[in-house]
């Protein structure tokens, strides 16, 4: 009895302590499980192209039987990955701070679980098929799926997740901004050029980045009013250049922590 | 005993009403190992070792963050003024410093993210 409490003690303590370091791995464990769905894909799709290669070849029934096989094999595959590729975009999502634009971070995580259940669904199809002649419209459907609202729903997902790490780089600007003002505020020069001059710089760069974020907003949020294809070229361009203003303004305090 | 030991001239020792801390140690200890048995010695010494490495781990885990990793040590040693807001001095400069980390480290999400392309052309 007092082996079988220790035993139990034994099996609680290391499930505390697996589930704290899983936790905090879930980012690294998306972008595995992602990973070995793609290699399991890449395998699955050299089996189907075999087989399908030499039903093509003989036309026999067995062929025909083991071409069946591997392509609901290969298809089911392509589910699991965009399955797992939808959870690592969630997660690198969710890792973002969703608070600067709630509403932008909510969409895009109803968007990512409609496709998820979308690609759960047709799963089951799949695996649902009896024969051969089942699979090209499962296929078909899938793809015209990925072309209508996966691929959409996927660079909008890139878009929001890069955004808000750019507007929470953003408020961490302003941040650092008002602490090391305090710092000036105290200092009996704190009137002198030198940081009157530090002082403009920080707001022209501020103003500058407070628009280019905006107009990043804007291009998102016009998407998701209109549904229209999104555009990450063009909300990448004004995030970047939120990026330049930010890389300037660290060189800035760099400079201004050596003189306060 | 103590006869012996005022004729030795040494100064007269009382009798011992209860035994010294040694003695007193020494018997707990014997105690205690008379009620381990080796399979609980083993046992106690796997606990203690989960716990040691739990702990190490979470203290590992949570060092790394972007504003602690590879910190320079210079920031780590300095003496911690404070300012107006008891913001350690240090403690702006390690902003500073994770700040401009976050900047140089970005993630090219459109590289490693992109939708992954998939051959669903099934011509039989």
């Amino acid at each position: 009895m007092p082996r079988t409490k220790l035993f139990l003690f034994f099996l609680l303590l290391f499930l505390v302590s697996s589930s704290q370091i899983s936790a905090r791995n879930n980012l690294e464990e998306s972008s595995n499980n992602y990973k070995t769905e793609y290699t399991n894909y890449r395998n699955n799709q050299e089996n189907y192209l075999k087989s399908k290669a030499a039903y093509k070849s003989y036309q026999t029934v067995a062929s025909k039987n083991d071409a069946f096989l591997k392509t609901r094999d290969y298809l089911k595959q392509v589910d699991s990955l965009y399955l797992t590729y939808f959870e690592l975009l969630r997660t690198i999502l969710e890792s973002k701070n969703g608070k600067n634009n709630e509403v932008l971070f909510l969409e895009t995580k109803n968007l990512l679980d409609s496709e998820t259940r979308f690609i759960s669904d047709h799963k089951i199809k799949v695996e649902n098929a009896k024969n051969l002649e089942e699979l090209p419209p499962l296929a078909q459907e899938l793809k015209q799926r990925l072309e209508k609202e996966i691929m959409n729903t996927s660079t909008l997902s890139i878009a929001v997740t890069d955004y808000l790490e750019t507007a929470s780089l953003l408020n961490e600007f302003s941040d650092i901004s008002s602490l090391v003002q305090n710092q000036i505020d105290k200092r009996e020069d704190f009137a002198s050029s030198l940081f009157q001059n530090w002082k403009s710089e920080l707001l022209i760069l501020n103003n500058e980045s407070q628009s280019s974020i905006e107009t990043a907003k804007k291009t998102i949020d016009n998407r998701l009013v209109a549904n229209n294809r999104i555009d990450y070229e063009e909300i990448s361009i004004s995030l970047n250049k939120v990026r330049e203003r930010m890389a300037r303004a660290s060189k800035l305090f760099e400079e201004i922590m050596k003189v306060i | 005993m103590i006869e012996k030991a005022v004729k030795a001239g040494i100064p007269e020792l009382e009798e011992p009403k209860s035994p010294g801390p040694s003695q007193k140690a020494e018997q707990v200890f014997v105690r205690v190992r008379s009620y381990l048995t080796k399979g609980k010695i083993i046992a106690l010494s796997v606990i203690f070792l989960i716990f040691i490495v739990s702990y190490l781990g979470l203290i590992l885990f949570s060092q790394q963050t972007p504003e602690n990793n590879n910190a320079p040590t210079t920031l780590k040693n300095e003496s911690i003024p404070t300012t107006e807001n008891n913001l350690p001095e240090t403690e702006l400069a390690k902003k500073i410093w994770g700040f401009s980390q976050k900047i140089t480290e970005r993630e090219d999400y459109m590289k490693n993210l992109s939708l992954p392309s998939v051959d669903l052309n099934l011509d039989f």
